[in-house]
């Protein structure tokens, strides 16, 4: 019965450590996600000014080269294009990505949707440059965040779990 | 009274104070109040059944 009871002590524990770290990888999960569309950005905006490629065949390539979950939104502006226009399925891939960026980093995003395809090559570039400055506001404040929060849940998931241990004892 | 009731608050506490610190470190004073309160309140839930014990006994003693 002892040892029973010692091992879902362990167990509050364990769980209560790992709910801290899955809260706390969320702020770290949110920068790569962040940093991960910089780098898509950087690649369509070289995409543009060299190869003249329609758009919904730059973002099937970017969707290839990109490896983590920031791909789906890419497949789904290819997807929605079938029938919509680029403005449309941008915003609406964006606004059903289920990742961890939140409104305020998918504003910041949208702003890239309001002339695609709609100017000549020279505007596209300079309007992903002007995401581009966006994205990075939002990446510095997402490190930011991470930074306060990302420890503090670590060490948060660990009291509590001991703190309901000694309260069960 | 066991001896293990009288570590299980000291150890209360220590998890409070240091909850107490992490919070207040990362700007979030209101919550660390909240966490010190709760605290508060888990004791007395605890020794709370050994006041009503003292009070019976006062009164037994003096006869009251």
């Amino acid at each position: 019965m002892e040892v029973l009871k010692l091992i879902l002590y362990a167990l509050v524990i364990l769980n209560s450590t790992s709910i801290g770290f899955l809260i706390s990888q969320k702020y770290q999960k949110r920068v790569d996600e962040l940093k991960d569309f910089k780098s898509a950005f950087t690649i369509f905006k070289t995409k543009i000014r060299f190869t003249y490629a329609p758009l919904k065949e730059i973002f099937e390539d970017i969707s290839k080269s990109i490896q983590s979950r920031t791909k789906t939104v890419f497949q789904a502006v290819c997807l929605y294009m079938e029938n919509e226009n680029a403005t449309e399925s941008w915003n609406k891939a964006i606004e059903e990505a289920t990742m961890e960026i939140n409104q305020e980093d998918k504003e910041a995003l949208k702003t890239l949707g309001k002339l695609l395809g709609k100017t000549d090559v020279e505007g596209q570039i300079n309007e992903i440059d002007l995401s581009l400055t966006f994205l990075e506001t939002q990446i510095k404040k997402a490190e930011q965040e991470k930074e306060k929060n990302a420890k503090l849940y670590k060490t948060l998931g660990t009291i509590t779990g001991i703190g309901i241990v000694i309260i069960l004892l | 009274m066991d001896i293990n009731l009288l570590f299980k608050i000291a150890g209360i506490g220590i998890i409070v104070a240091v909850l107490h610190q992490i919070l207040t470190k990362a700007g979030r004073e209101d919550q660390a109040m909240m966490t010190t309160l709760a605290g508060v309140v888990i004791v007395l839930t605890i020794v709370i059944k050994e006041i009503s014990n003292l009070f019976a006994t006062v009164r037994t003693v003096f006869n009251l």
